[in-house]
């Protein structure tokens, strides 16, 4: 079924039913320092594969940047 | 000498810390890392792009740096603590430096908010590092809810001012018992060694290496004044006096005789 979510303040839809397969529907790239929350909680990469992703669901998806 | 900065369970030899933003390239941003013998450097927690290539600019900093991150833009106390807790994820690092501030303008430190943020975080195991305003009262406040270190600005970030207020620098490091980093303001290198002649522990600067002319020189000139100012307060300054002394004796001076 698809779903809306918010990723990174936009409106997405997918029919993904994990986070990981959420990333690969989306094709964002991806590297080892990506860290996600899903409403305002980190979930651990360790935890992306069985993390259920529910409509209405907020995602960010960050990575260290150049930064002072 | 064996002078070491320690925070947190980390023992650093190098005190000056540096930005990884403006810099005319990443070139030259390395170069400048490499000349001002930099150990620690700061980075940006930020969302990444949904269509576009995302670099890691990690890869480029891992092999030879300890990477400080920042919450740099957070107006909360939920956006800092999130923030901070992506950053552990991201980088497996319990370091922070927190930025809570006021608004977008002067992006001077919002005290009201960044206690409690600093708060939270060091319940969860960080090691907090919170950029404040020069202010005594604030930061033996932060040391006491256990931050380890305390990073009063000189001036507003990127404003290359300088310090501002010595005599309030000079109060919060004779009263912290934890490291005292200066945070955001500097110019030129004089400030650096004010700071360190005042006995603060390191100094976090950016801009105004990255924005010099010549950064690398400039990055140089910086390392270059953060060791003259550190020997200069271990050495024990004199004190300052209102009127002169000389430094040569009188006695055996010579003394004309009138001819006439």
């Amino acid at each position: 079924m698809r779903k809306k979510l918010i990723i990174n303040g936009k409106n997405t839809f997918v029919l993904s039913e994990t986070l990981s397969k959420v990333l690969y529907e989306i094709n964002v790239s991806r590297n080892k320092n990506v860290a996600i929350a899903v409403n305002e909680k980190v979930v651990e990469k360790m935890n992306w594969k069985n993390y259920k992703i529910k409509s209405g669901d907020i995602i960010e998806i960050v990575q260290p940047l150049k930064g002072g | 000498m064996n002078d070491f900065l320690a925070i947190g369970n980390k023992k650093f030899k190098s005190r000056l810390f540096m930005g990884t933003s403006r810099y005319p390239n990443h070139q030259i941003m390395l170069e400048s890392l490499h000349a001002g013998r930099i150990e620690v450097v700061t980075v940006a927690i930020r969302r990444i792009s949904l269509k576009k290539y995302n670099e890691n600019i990690i890869d480029l900093l891992k092999k030879k740096y300890f990477i400080l991150p920042n919450t740099a833009g957070c107006y909360t106390v939920k956006e800092a603590v999130l923030t901070a807790e992506l950053a552990r994820e991201a980088l497996k690092t319990n370091f922070v430096k927190l930025e809570v501030i006021g608004n977008d303008e002067d992006l001077l430190p919002d005290v009201e908010n960044l206690i409690p943020a600093a708060k939270e975080l060091v319940k969860k195991k960080f090691i907090v590092l919170p950029y404040c305003n020069d202010d005594p009262i604030v930061c033996k406040k932060l040391e006491d809810i256990g931050c380890s270190a305390v990073m009063p600005l000189a001036a507003p970030i990127g404003s290359g001012m300088g310090i501002q207020n010595k005599y309030n620098l000079k109060l919060i490091v004779e009263k912290a018992n934890v490291p005292v980093i200066l945070d955001a303001g500097v110019g030129t290198a004089s400030d650096v060694a004010i700071a360190m002649e005042l006995g603060c522990d390191g100094v976090l600067l950016n801009t105004a290496v990255a924005e010099a002319q010549n950064p690398k020189l400039m990055a140089k000139a910086m390392v270059g004044a953060i060791e003259a100012g550190r020997n200069a307060f271990l050495a024990g300054r004199i004190p300052k006096r209102t009127f002169a002394r000389n430094s040569t004796t009188n006695k055996g001076k010579i003394k004309l005789t009138k001819i006439n």
